[in-house]
């Protein structure tokens, strides 16, 4: 059968070509498989992130059951973890192993409440060595809020210095 | 011709899924991510404060146990020999002690032990005063300088028996 008609006729698809559209619809495959990744992982995150709030919003309320508590309970409730976490002892070992040799600890006084205060009245022969007890108990991670208070440099240091407890206890 | 057509437009949809639909999803998933890690440290630093709370009303509630079903005077008299016990082979002097009932909400008794001694001796008495077991928390501990020795001063109470709502579980 013969073909009279006017329009040219359509050549076939090379080789080349083929593959060409073979590789273009590899890509939309690919790209299409990125998208459900991306959907999937999206909506696992998305999941993880309401999981984390509500467990965090059930630990906040726990948390703020206890804390709005105004009463003694709650003061005694911290007194009793300080006293087992943080006794005297533990307090006063805390600190010789910060103090310099030339650094003496005169008075100390521990206020267990919410927080357990510690004031204490030091001296030294050499000032700086209580300087360096102060720089040390700075940077301790027992303890924090370091105040140092009327301090007498003349002859052998006498000082006094407040701080806050903040081991495990604190 | 058509072929060539054909990969044009499979190639422009390929691309359009990538920018139109998994770069705003990663993008979201990547905020997602953020959020998520913000999350996880928070639930982390509140499931650490809630454990240490928890722990603190245990401790409140095991320390009342300890007297909790005694009368005031029993409780007085309890903790005097608890006292007494606590000093028995310490090396101390000077020891004057009072223990009073009751003094604030929720105490059952007051406690106020005086004694001087070498400064490990008097360190040891005042923790082993508030041992466990003892039914009392400190309240305030002094070591004041003495010529010789050290001089202690321990505040102590011991809460009464009644467990606070939030406690309960």
């Amino acid at each position: 059968m013969r073909d009279f008609s006017s329009r040219p006729r359509r050549r076939p698809a090379t080789g080349a070509e083929k593959v060409v559209v073979g590789l273009a619809g590899a890509m939309l495959l690919v790209s299409a498989a990125f998208a459900l990744t991306a959907w999937r992982e999206g909506r696992s995150v998305h999941a993880r992130v309401q999981q984390a709030r509500a467990e965090s919003q059930a630990a906040l309320t726990r948390a703020q059951s206890f804390e709005t508590r105004r009463d003694a309970g709650q003061v005694l409730a911290a007194q009793a973890l300080l006293t087992a976490d943080a006794p005297p002892a533990r307090v006063v070992s805390e600190l010789a192993r910060l103090m310099p040799g030339d650094v003496r600890l005169d008075d100390l006084r521990l206020v267990y409440g919410s927080r357990l205060q510690v004031e204490m009245r030091v001296s030294a022969r050499v000032v700086g060595s209580y300087d360096l007890f102060l720089d040390r108990l700075e940077r301790s991670p027992s303890f924090t809020d370091v105040l140092p208070g009327d301090e007498n440099r003349e002859g052998e240091l006498r000082a006094l210095v407040r701080a806050v407890w903040r081991g495990p206890g604190a | 011709m058509r072929a060539r057509l054909l990969a044009l437009a499979l190639l422009a949809a390929a691309a359009a899924v990538h920018v139109l639909v998994t770069v705003p999803l990663q993008r979201q998933a990547a905020v997602d991510g953020d959020e998520y890690r913000r999350m996880r440290d928070q639930r982390r630093q509140l499931r650490s404060r809630v454990a240490r709370l928890e722990r603190a009303e245990s401790l409140r509630r095991q320390a009342a146990t300890v007297y909790g079903t005694s009368t005031a005077e029993d409780v007085v008299r309890l903790v005097r020999r608890s006292l007494i016990g606590s000093l028995e082979g310490v090396p101390v002097s000077k020891v004057r002690m009072s223990v009073r009932p009751g003094g604030r909400e929720q105490v059952a008794t007051s406690v106020t032990l005086n004694a001087e001694g070498d400064f490990e001796d008097v360190v040891r008495l005042s923790g082993h005063v508030v041992r466990a077991g003892s039914g009392l928390v400190l309240q305030s501990v002094t070591f004041a300088q003495r010529r010789p020795g050290v001089g202690l001063v321990v505040e102590a109470a011991s809460p009464a028996g009644r467990s606070s709502p939030a406690g309960r579980s």
